[in-house]
């Protein structure tokens, strides 16, 4: 096999650099290890920003030959490109032809376009979330009649009305959010990180290989 | 006899766009005739302001912005009554984001809020400072922590190194942040900041986050990592009444008892239904 294609030296580069920021964070290992550290990390923020252009590309994959076959709802696929390109023209930094992120064009079209756009999309959701909650939100059984229960306190405790119409609910709503709601997540995330220590130990020790291509 | 399970089952499958033209007037019926109902103020808003007040003069304070658009409606309240406290206090306060629209909110609040201008009078690159984005989410973090000259070495405005601000010369790593103050609305946001900034270098941090997010930061409150909490709208209405300015919050007070009520009768309604059809079945 290619020594390129070799699966150990993906492994031993994996494992080399998971060493120089995992050593350092619980010992002191002196100027030379450290500066190789903070080296590596400005190496990741580098590869994250070029991260963009490979999202960029992934997208004109996906919707230019959506444009080009005709597919359904190729429209909007031509305006996402479109938008793509616009912003991406607005957003470079030449102030003196007012573009650039604090440029007018980029300026009017976030505010004019994007930020009603967002702000719309999120706000569906509550009209969304209603109808569900009257269609699905059911004490079918008991431990549906708990949450239910406990997520109409919570509500009216989130409401200003609420708590004025039942004092009671603000105090009540208290108890789950910081009893039993901080137990359970307390337990999620121990479960979490132990997961992850799990995971990071298999990726250390070169089981898991998920991360080359599928593995085996 | 057979006419009322029918009533039921018909309250049970009732159009979906009845509920939305109802929840539309109830929440938009307050913001033509306010009520004005009061806002019981909670715990964890009055620890959040206590974090900002007890602040000493002089004091670094690092506001992220790690939320995107969609975050805006329960954030922005937060965010302008923030920077509106830490403005009116003796301290020096560095703006970043750690989400690439974070910085572009930023920028709109601080054009809100005009920090120049009276009342505030805060001097740009002295009193304040806005570094922009920095990519790489709980890398970008860690790097800050390490060294915020090398990790954002240009500000945001003006592009110009930040050594060459006054601000910026006893800031170099998280070690000279007194308060951290994350507007979050998920990941990375205060999971991250604890790894990266609370476990090794001990900076306390307050957060303002959508209401969603409120039980997996909680933990974090009880831990002591995370100071104070203010989680979506009407923790941002509480918070504004306790630093005496009134405003987006505030407003939309009486939309949230309403719509949040209506939430709740629907729930009822839809549960006397389903119990009504079982029995009559």
């Amino acid at each position: 096999m290619s020594l390129l294609r070799r699966v150990e030296i993906p492994i031993a580069i994996t494992i080399i650099f998971a060493l120089i920021q995992v050593i350092p964070y619980f010992v002191n290992m002196g100027p030379a290890v450290e500066a190789t550290q903070d080296k590596v990390v400005r190496w990741t923020l580098i590869v994250s920003t070029g991260a963009l252009l490979v999202g960029l590309t992934s997208l004109l994959l996906i919707h230019v030959p959506r444009v080009t076959r005709r597919r359904t709802h190729w429209e909007y696929s031509l305006l996402l490109i479109a938008f793509m390109f616009l912003m991406t023209i607005i957003g470079l930094p030449f102030p003196e032809l007012n573009l650039g992120l604090t440029g007018y064009w980029f300026s009017f079209f976030y505010n004019n376009v994007l930020t009603p756009l967002s702000a719309s999309l999120y706000a569906i959701l509550a009209f969304y979330i209603t109808s569900a909650a009257y269609r699905a939100f059911k004490a079918r059984s008991l431990e549906a009649a708990l949450l239910l229960i406990s997520g109409t306190i919570l509500v009216l405790r989130n409401a200003p009305l609420g708590t004025f119409l039942i004092p009671q609910i603000a105090d009540l709503g208290d108890w789950i959010f910081n009893i039993p709601n901080m137990a359970v997540n307390r337990a999620i995330m121990i479960g979490g990180g132990l997961g992850a220590m799990v995971l990071g130990i298999r990726v250390l020790l070169g089981y898991e290989r998920g991360y080359l291509r599928g593995g085996e | 006899m057979a006419t009322a399970p029918r009533i039921w089952e018909k309250l049970e499958t009732i159009d979906a766009r009845i509920i939305y033209l109802i929840l539309w007037i109830v929440i938009l019926w307050p913001f033509i005739y306010p009520i004005g109902l009061p806002v019981s103020i909670g715990s964890y808003s009055l620890a959040y302001a206590k974090a900002i007040d007890d602040l000493p003069a002089g004091s670094i304070v690092v506001v992220s912005f790690d939320f995107s658009l969609g975050g805006l409606g329960e954030l922005y309240p937060i965010a302008i009554a923030t920077l509106h406290h830490l403005f009116t206090k003796p301290v020096k306060i560095v703006i970043i984001a750690i989400w690439s629209d974070g910085a572009i909110v930023a920028d709109m609040v601080l054009k809100d809020l005009k920090p120049d201008q009276p009342p505030y009078n805060r001097k740009y690159g002295e009193d304040w400072i806005f570094l922009g984005y920095a990519p790489g989410g709980e890398t970008a973090m860690a790097a800050l922590g390490k060294d915020f000259w090398s990790t954002l070495p240009t500000d945001y405005y003006y592009k110009k190194h930040v050594s060459t601000y006054p601000i910026m010369q006893n800031l170099r790593s998280a070690n000279d942040v007194t308060l951290l103050v994350s507007l979050e609305t998920g990941t990375p946001g205060a999971d991250e900041w604890v790894r990266q900034w609370y476990v090794p270098y001990k900076v306390p941090m307050i957060v303002g986050c959508i209401g969603v997010m409120a039980p997996t930061v909680a933990p974090y409150l009880a831990g002591g990592q995370v100071k104070g909490m203010l989680p979506g709208l009407r923790a941002a209405a509480e918070y504004e009444l306790i630093i005496g300015r009134k405003g987006l919050g505030v407003a939309s007070a009486d939309a949230l008892s309403t719509s949040h009520m209506v939430f709740v009768i629907f729930v009822i309604l839809g549960n006397i239904s389903y119990f009504m059809r079982r029995r009559s079945k």
